[in-house]
């Protein structure tokens, strides 16, 4: 179980999270919307200790993140696997180097056993046999599904997934949620997912929780979402510019056009 | 007025928080000694990237550094002190010296700004963080290795610069200056000491340290995509020179 009191994050004077509250039971998977820009990487990276929060707490399984050593950090970093909004693959790797890192630096594994793990998560993400590949030589969404192979390689507990299906065509990102559910219901994996993509959130979700100005202003289940009166959701789920939400005044258009006079 | 007194304070609380946040690194650093054995695979293909593949423009800077410093020490002392002594003279400017200090100055280039650019573009690509994630420490895995393969090979580079320098200074002297090989190591041989030696290693050792430190705190600190990355080639150059002059200068002082 993973549980957020009142977590704060600046950024300078940028207030990114103003007090999120948020508990994520053990086998649930939760789904994170809201705008660009309002902070829900910057909510996930919390989640492992690579940004550290201004003040309130993150328990991980009842033991506090904020409170631990380094040590216990890269201990509990180990029941996690992330996926990057960027994905972020080592380039200087091959495919396979990629995902077997972590198995390589935290595992006895002999070396068939490691090439058979990475055999089995990229089939598992629709890429079997790219292993010698280096990064630079894929396509974007095929980055993202190695950063998903390599997540998933060690068999974390938890899953963080930054946006998954971005990038991904319609198929492609279909598939991906299957195995995100899958992972999910025959392996009890705990899921958080950021994404803006609507038809993969009310898929794959038990739970959704949108951001907003920092703060969590909404959570329910697929179907409440669907059927929400509250005109903040509904303008984001329905995609319109029109609304209550405002363009965030620090990003984008106006201090774009300030600064070009 | 209090305007300046702001940004002075402000550069002032900079510096030593950088300072300061250099030596926690060090400490890390120096710290992970224990890993090294562990991480053998790690520190061997630094060994290679630092040392051997710096190994042709060492060479190609102590030709010179000893031509050079042949020929002018032969315009300095000609009409003052006996010619047998250029070969002394020169030698023990290459050791302890020009050797150490030039090749540094070059590696902080060819070596410093590369693990600068290199870290920084891992941290701005999120690299450095998914090594995080996978609870890796990522000054265990990238700063460690860089850092003992800088120590380890800079002096032996230095050597290597040395017995190169010293071979270009007898080439100029002998075919250029027409001094007979005899008379050019007539004063080296009897006045041969080690001490020079050693001095000359240990401030290899001192900069191959500020180096790879530099290069790697300047890249674990990079912001600001691409034009981050540039400047932190930038600055990790400038900032590893500066250093290795200020710490010839001490060492000098602490050795002669
Ligand atoms: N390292 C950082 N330094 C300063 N500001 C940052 C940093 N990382 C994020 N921010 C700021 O925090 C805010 C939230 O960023 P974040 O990346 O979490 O957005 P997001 O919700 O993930 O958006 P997107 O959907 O576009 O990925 C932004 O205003 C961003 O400018
Ligand atoms: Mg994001």
């Amino acid at each position: 179980m993973i549980e957020i009191k009142n977590l704060v994050k600046y950024f300078g004077d940028n207030p990114v999270l103003r007090g999120v509250n948020l508990t994520i039971q053990t086998g649930e998977c939760i789904v994170i919307i809201g705008r660009s820009g309002c902070g829900k990487s910057v909510l996930l990276k919390q989640l492992v200790g690579l940004l550290y929060p201004d003040s309130g707490e993150i328990l991980i399984d009842g033991e506090d993140l904020t409170q631990m050593s380094e040590q216990e950090i890269y201990k509990t970093r180990r029941k996690f696997g992330v996926l990057f909004q960027s994905a972020a693959l080592f380039d200087s790797m091959t495919v396979s180097e990629n995902i077997s890192l972590g198995l390589h630096e935290h595992t006895d594994l002999p070396e068939t056993e490691i090439a058979a793990i990475v055999e089995s998560k990229l089939r598992m993400v629709g890429l079997p046999g790219i292993e010698n590949l280096k990064p630079a030589e894929l396509s974007g969404g095929m980055r993202k599904r190695v950063g998903l192979a390599r997540a998933l390689a060690m068999d974390p507990k938890y899953v963080l997934y930054d946006e998954p299906t971005t990038g991904l065509d319609p198929i492609m990102a279909d598939i991906i949620n299957e195995m995100i559910m899958r992972l999910n219901q025959e392996l009890d994996v705990t899921s958080i997912v950021v994404t803006h993509d609507m038809t993969s959130a009310y898929k794959v979700a038990d739970r959704i929780v949108m951001l907003h100005r920092g703060l969590i202003i909404y959570d329910g289940t697929p179907e409440q979402v669907k059927n929400t009166d509250d005109p903040v959701v509904r303008q984001f789920i329905e995609g319109r510019a029109e609304g209550p939400i405002k363009p965030i005044p620090t990003s984008g258009v106006g201090s774009g056009n300030r600064r070009s006079i | 007025m209090s305007f300046l007194i702001a940004n002075l304070g402000r550069a002032v609380i900079r510096f030593f928080t950088e300072a300061g946040e250099i030596f926690i690194l060090l400490g890390k650093i120096l710290a992970g000694y224990k890993g090294i054995y562990r991480d053998r695979q790690l520190l061997l293909d630094q060994l290679i990237v630092i040392g051997f593949n710096s190994l042709p423009i060492v060479l190609l800077v102590g030709t010179f550094t000893g031509a050079v410093s042949a020929w002018q020490t032969n315009y300095q002392i000609q009409n003052y002190v006996p010619i047998r002594f250029l070969g002394l003279a020169t030698y023990k400017a290459v050791i302890i010296e020009l050797g150490p200090v030039l090749t540094a100055l070059m590696l902080a280039g060819r070596v410093g700004a590369s693990i600068a650019a290199e870290l920084g573009t891992m941290k701005v690509t999120e690299q450095i963080d998914a090594l995080e994630s996978l609870a890796i420490n990522s000054v265990r895995y990238l700063a460690v290795p860089r850092f003992y393969a800088g120590i380890i090979m800079m002096p032996i580079l230095a050597i290597f610069s040395d017995v190169i320098a010293i071979a270009g200074a007898w080439l100029v002297a002998n075919v250029l200056l027409g001094i007979p090989s005899a008379i050019f190591f007539s004063e080296i041989q009897p006045r041969f000491n080690p001490y020079d030696v050693f001095a000359g290693l240990f401030k290899s050792v001192v900069f191959g340290a500020i180096i790879c430190l530099i290069g790697c705190y300047i890249g674990f600190n990079t912001s600001g995509g691409a034009e981050g990355v540039g400047k932190a080639t930038i600055r990790s150059f400038v900032l590893s020179a500066i250093l290795i002059l200020v710490f010839d200068y001490i060492l000098a002082t602490v050795f002669f």
